[in-house]
């Protein structure tokens, strides 16, 4: 294998693949990136064995062909701190000579065969998704997934496509629901309903976001792929049946009111700084043309921002934890959201347009037990 | 620095005695407070019974049917838990006239510190038969009082002369107190810890603090230090007063050694729920969940989670304690005493609403299991600690017998 390389396009593609390896994983090997100097290209893959990553690397030359595993820890550093524009790699399955100007480096390498590989899409059912649509609805729901392990379908995004070429993702954790829908092209005429964690949908997103052309879709029964003329990526399906999302979104709601979006977040954030860990709430307190959001906390003190608001009903209150709130706040990019909701107990919608919506779950004080 | 007067007040064979107060006809009789009997069919334990009952072979702990072989013509009450914890409440008030610094144990023992207070009462033996009286005169119940210079010693002085015993150690008199007890007096040694030491030659406290603690250490690596350091009778711990409360945690000791992960699980379980029906006593839920491993050798593993809310159900703790446990990465390994605790506790303040209770295909029910959680309290209060418990937490259980640590059987309750 014998390779030369333009060190900064290089140094961006191991960091990139670089970002599917966890620390974690049980199995050493998996903390190598596989290099393969095939034909004219040099491709990078990186997996955590959920997740997986084929980046091809632009401006480099092959002079012979191979394939090698490189400890990423190493490598992406030592790229990074190396001041050459080009470098050059040659070696074998043993090890690796990484040359710059004033350096050479004899990395010693592993055996690639055991190396799991990244497939590529046998080319049935594929659907063509316009990269920004998926950057957009990626940004607008990932968020809400659980963080915590074990929680199955709620750690993963559900992703659904209908005959029609509807395209929904939802995300949610036990307090709060994040639905955005757009439109994919489906040739093909297949509904496909699976759900990914929150890091295979992710890296599809930023696979996306490389390359001008769409991305192609395909979900097998344990996988789903995606490609495009830069990589491919590989993300094994959650097991698990998703809630019943439809069913917790409220409808036919008493309260409605249009909240303008950066005064309302501004306003969130303030509130926020005089709520402690254990008190996390923000009182939402709706009147005609004005919400006031308070907090108080008995170690901090009180804080109240009014905001204006076209709303005409009934005084109307709730409350939520401020965090949940600003975060959908920060994604939303129309001027106004719409917010509508029951009841102090019940969960509030929050709208914007009609490709966005977002569910919040309130925060209640504890009654006296019946 | 000044001295410490530590002072640990137990309340004498606590729901036995409530039972005698209020049913006269009970007095001077064996009273048993636990499960149902059921004619010597009955299955659970004896939560507390009277002195007349010790009297005939019957303590906690004992399956209901031993007792009732032994002593059929015992009167056989439930637990009416909140009758006793009313009680515990008006004992707390009293004790809180002595010093604001009073830790409660559990709802039948508690600290006082009153190295601040103790000269308005006069000496030490004023002030604890004052707490005696003052006690008796409120509730028509005894206790028994420690008082010594640390939390250790004024514990072991306070079980030395139940009921209403009384016993004084001076900082000087610490060493000679201790010295001629034996060593599972002290906090946290069972049977096979005694075993252990008795196999170096260690059978009282004071052969212990003889013994070179670099070779304790060895044989049982932190542990052996700090066994060292009680049995010379430093204990520096100081006593937290309720709203310093910052952890309730639950750790159970194996009878035997274990690498059996159904029976690891179950006891987990076990131990989830405990600690999910005192923080829901209490009132209290808290989002990071502790769990302790110690192994055969004496290693100890701790792995912490935090989580976003705050919790007080049993499943929602297993999971994180579980989580926890898959972290410590043991499995292989012989097992000697699994903990769970619950810490960053809220004072039941607001609470995040959850999602998808309602919905029938949810995998998240943590409303409806808080909900179940406070039916089976309720049951618990009514029929006792033993009367319901989760399938998990029966698969597999070790016979109660032997190797007790901390106070009943093998289970240790904190904070």
């Amino acid at each position: 294998m014998k390779v030369t390389a333009d060190r900064r396009a290089l140094h961006a593609a191991f960091q990139h693949v670089g970002g599917i390896i966890t620390s974690t994983i049980a199995r050493p090997i998996y903390q190598n990136v596989k290099f393969e100097a095939l034909g004219d290209s040099v491709y990078l893959s990186a997996t955590d064995l959920e997740v997986g990553l084929r980046l091809k690397v632009d401006k480099v030359q092959v002079e012979e062909e191979g394939c090698v595993l490189l400890p990423e820890g190493r490598i992406t550093p030592l790229l990074g701190a190396t001041l050459d524009e080009s470098v050059s790699l040659e070696g074998d399955e043993t090890a690796v000579t990484l040359r710059s100007s004033d350096g050479r480096f004899r990395i010693l390498s592993e055996d690639a065969a055991d190396f799991a590989d990244i497939p590529a899409l046998s080319g049935e059912a594929v659907l063509e998704i316009d990269p920004e649509v998926l950057r957009w609805m990626v940004q607008r729901t990932t968020f809400a997934t659980a963080d915590e392990k074990g929680r199955f379908a709620l750690n993963g995004v559900l992703i659904a496509v209908g005959e029609d070429g509807t395209f929904e993702m939802v995300a949610a954790d036990g307090s709060r629901l994040a639905q955005a829908k757009r439109k994919a092209d489906n040739p093909a005429g297949r509904s496909i309903e699976c759900i990914l964690m929150k890091k295979g949908i992710e890296q599809a997103a930023q696979l996306g976001m490389l390359s001008e052309q769409p991305l192609r879709v395909e979900v097998t029964d344990t996988q789903f792929l995606a490609e495009n003329d830069v990589g491919r990526t590989v993300s094994q399906l959650v097991e698990g049946q998703f809630p019943n999302f439809r069913e917790v979104v409220p409808r036919d709601c008493k309260t409605r009111a249009d909240v303008p979006t950066k005064p309302l977040l501004n306003a969130v954030r303030r509130a926020a700084f005089l709520t402690s860990e254990q008190t996390r709430a923000v009182d939402f307190t709706f009147s005609k043309g004005l919400l006031v959001l308070s907090s108080q906390s008995p170690d901090l003190g009180e804080a109240e921002v009014r905001v204006p608001v076209d709303y005409e009903g009934e005084e109307a209150a709730i409350a939520f934890n401020p965090r949940y709130l600003e975060q959908v706040l920060q994604v939303v990019e129309r001027e106004t959201v719409r917010v509508e909701f029951n009841d102090r107990r019940s969960p509030c919608l929050v709208r914007a347009g009609v490709d966005y919506l977002y569910v919040l779950s309130p925060v209640v004080r504890e009654e006296p037990e019946g | 620095m000044r001295e410490r007067v530590i002072v640990h007040v137990d309340m004498d064979a606590f729901f036995a005695a409530i039972e005698q107060r209020d049913h006269p006809q009970c007095r001077g009789k064996p009273v048993v407070v636990g499960a149902d009997p059921k004619g010597g069919k009955g299955r659970g334990v004896v939560s507390t019974c009277s002195y007349e009952a010790r009297r005939r072979g019957i303590h906690s702990a004992q399956p209901i049917s031993e007792a009732y072989r032994r002593c059929p013509d015992a009167i056989f009450l439930p637990v009416r838990m909140e009758a006793y914890a009313e009680v515990s409440r008006e004992v707390r008030h009293v004790l809180g006239e002595f010093t604001p610094d009073v830790e409660p144990v559990s709802i039948d023992e508690a600290f006082l510190d009153v190295s601040g207070t103790l000269h308005l009462f006069g000496g030490k033996r004023e002030l604890a038969e004052n707490i005696q009286t003052r006690i008796e005169d409120r509730t028509g119940l005894t206790a028994s009082l420690g008082i010594a210079p640390n939390k250790m010693v004024a514990k072991i002085a306070s079980d030395l002369e139940k009921p209403r015993g009384l016993v004084i150690v001076e900082p000087d008199g610490v060493q000679a107190f201790l010295r001629p007890l034996p060593v599972e007096r002290l906090w946290g040694v069972g049977n096979k810890t005694k075993l252990a030491l008795k196999a170096l030659g260690i059978r009282t406290i004071g052969d212990l603090a003889e013994a070179d603690p670099r070779e304790l250490s060895r044989r049982f690596g932190k542990y052996g230090a700090s066994l060292w350091e009680l049995a010379c009778g430093h204990d520096e711990r100081p006593v937290k007063t309720t709203g310093q409360v910052k952890s309730v945690g639950n750790e159970h000791t194996f009878e035997r050694d274990t690498g059996d992960p159904e029976l690891i699980a179950s006891t987990l379980m076990r131990l989830c729920e405990r600690v999910a029906w005192r923080l829901r006593v209490g009132g209290r839920r808290g989002r990071s969940v502790t769990t302790k491993v110690r192994l055969e050798d004496f290693t100890t593993l701790t792995r912490a989670t935090t989580l976003d809310r705050g919790l007080d159900s049993a499943p929602e703790i297993y999971r994180a304690a579980s989580a926890n446990m898959k972290r410590a990465q043991v499995a292989g390994r012989k097992v000697r005493l699994i903990g769970v605790s619950v810490s960053g506790l809220d004072e039941g303040g607001p609470r995040q609403v959850q999602l998808f209770d309602r919905a029938a295909d949810a995998h998240e029910r943590e409303e409806k299991s808080r909900l179940l959680g406070r039916a089976i309290d309720r049951i618990k209060e009514r029929f006792g600690e033993s009367a319901l418990q989760r399938g998990t937490s029966l698969k597999r259980r070790e016979k109660p017998r032997g190797r007790a640590e901390g106070d009943r059987g093998g289970e240790h309750e904190s904070g």
